[in-house]
């Protein structure tokens, strides 16, 4: 959670200073969150980029008035659930009665009924994308799946990976990036690319 | 270490895995700053996927983090520029600051001939009611003689002047005396003026006929 808080202090006082990659940084991490929350307001695929977008800008726009009061994805959040909210009042629409909550870990589980489930190609390779995944993650050592599992799966942060697991942090670290890194392999020819 | 990353990615790939996990370390983050993001963008979005199979409830809603990226800088770029046009009211646009001169764009007032025949009436309502004001201001000053002392001002001519008195009152002698008087001080005045001012006009300039023929 220090690692968390320091890294995303330290990229908005890049921002802050004029460093658009920093920003680019925080809008890799924190995009799928950020659209997973503007989902639940707003059904439309097209719409929730849209917004998440928005979103996006008007942070880097306000990004000087951000002082570290409060963690940086909470303020990010609340951009976005209002940025949502406005959207939803300007196409004359109802925003929900109650805020969803904030909460970083509970963003990742979205249950959306997105109007857009894609075409039958695009479900025919997301179905076999994930089934070459699971495969692949069986194939993993027993070392690496479980650290995968455990930081993906169950959510734990590293040094309670390194307490289950009883090895150091730097292990965990190393494991779970070269699980990944397995697992990534054997799905790159689903996209085209070559070894 | 570089054997390792040799196997197994590179080390900005490491940097991610842990940055997507909130375990970067400021270095990490010197890592990540160096890294071509459209690199980090395509693994952002493989790992998304090991992620999303692992949570079978997780929707991934952007597939292509590069191409999301991209549009939120144009998007950017556009509201700049937009953000950058100053348009005056009455021209239906923005006003916010220029950057540059050109961009500017000054009213045509041609257009707004109702809005400029109204400031032109009530730059004239002004004006009167200046006027007004220096009349009545000047007739109060000139008929409180108890505030005004002659004494305090000081030139040859003061001297000279005798209390005002109504023409019926004054012989021919003394009229023609004053005239004189009056004449004299207009002429001094004049030349005065001429020198020091440009645009001072000369007194009693007279446009002088020559009988035709003569001189020739």
């Amino acid at each position: 959670m220090q690692h968390e808080a320091s890294s995303d202090e330290a990229l908005v006082k890049r921002v802050q200073t004029g460093d658009k990659r920093a920003f680019d940084l925080l809008v890799l991490k924190y995009q799928h969150k950020v659209a997973a929350l503007v989902s639940r307001y707003i059904q439309d695929k097209q719409e929730v980029l849209d917004v998440a977008q928005e979103s996006f800008i008007k942070a880097y726009r306000a990004i000087d008035s951000f002082r570290g009061e409060s963690a940086f994805y909470t303020w990010l959040y609340r951009i976005a659930v209002n940025t949502a909210k406005n959207y939803l009042v300007s196409r004359s629409r109802r925003p929900p009665a109650s805020d969803v909550e904030l909460d970083n870990e509970d963003v990742h589980a979205v249950y959306s009924e997105l109007s857009d489930a894609g075409t039958p190609d695009a479900n025919l390779n997301r179905d076999r994308l994930e089934v070459e995944i699971q495969n692949a993650i069986q194939d993993l050592p027993e070392e690496l799946r479980g650290a995968l599992t455990l930081r993906e799966f169950d959510g734990l942060s590293y040094e309670d990976i390194a307490q289950v697991m009883d090895c150091p942090v730097g292990t965990v670290r190393s494991r779970i990036f070269r699980a990944r890194e397995a697992v990534e392999k054997r799905i790159r020819p689903i996209f085209g690319g070559g070894e | 270490m570089s054997k390792f990353y040799d196997k197994h990615g590179s080390s900005s790939d490491d940097s991610l895995s842990a940055f997507l996990d909130n375990e970067a370390t400021l270095a990490d983050i010197e890592q990540l700053l160096a890294s071509d993001p459209m690199h980090l963008a395509q693994k952002v979005d493989r790992y998304q996927d090991i992620h999303q199979a692992l949570q079978p409830d997780a929707e991934v809603l952007i597939s292509d983090s590069g191409d999301f990226l991209a549009q939120m800088h144009r998007k950017m770029e556009q509201t700049t520029q937009e953000s950058n046009v100053v348009v005056f009211p009455n021209q239906g646009a923005l006003a916010t600051k220029p950057e540059k001169l050109e961009q500017v764009h000054l009213p045509n007032l041609e257009n707004n001939a109702p809005h400029t025949k109204r400031a032109f009436f009530s730059g004239l309502a002004v004006a009167a009611s200046v006027a007004f004001v220096v009349v009545l201001g000047g007739n109060a000053w000139l008929s409180d003689d108890q505030s005004f002392s002659s004494n305090n001002i000081v030139t040859a001519q003061t001297s000279t002047i005798k209390p005002a008195q109504p023409l019926t009152a004054l012989s021919a002698e003394e009229a023609l005396e004053n005239n004189e008087r009056l004449q004299n001080y207009l002429r001094q005045h004049a030349q005065q003026a001429s020198m020091t001012v440009g645009q001072g006009m000369i007194p009693m300039a007279k446009v002088v006929g020559y009988p035709q023929g003569s001189g020739q």
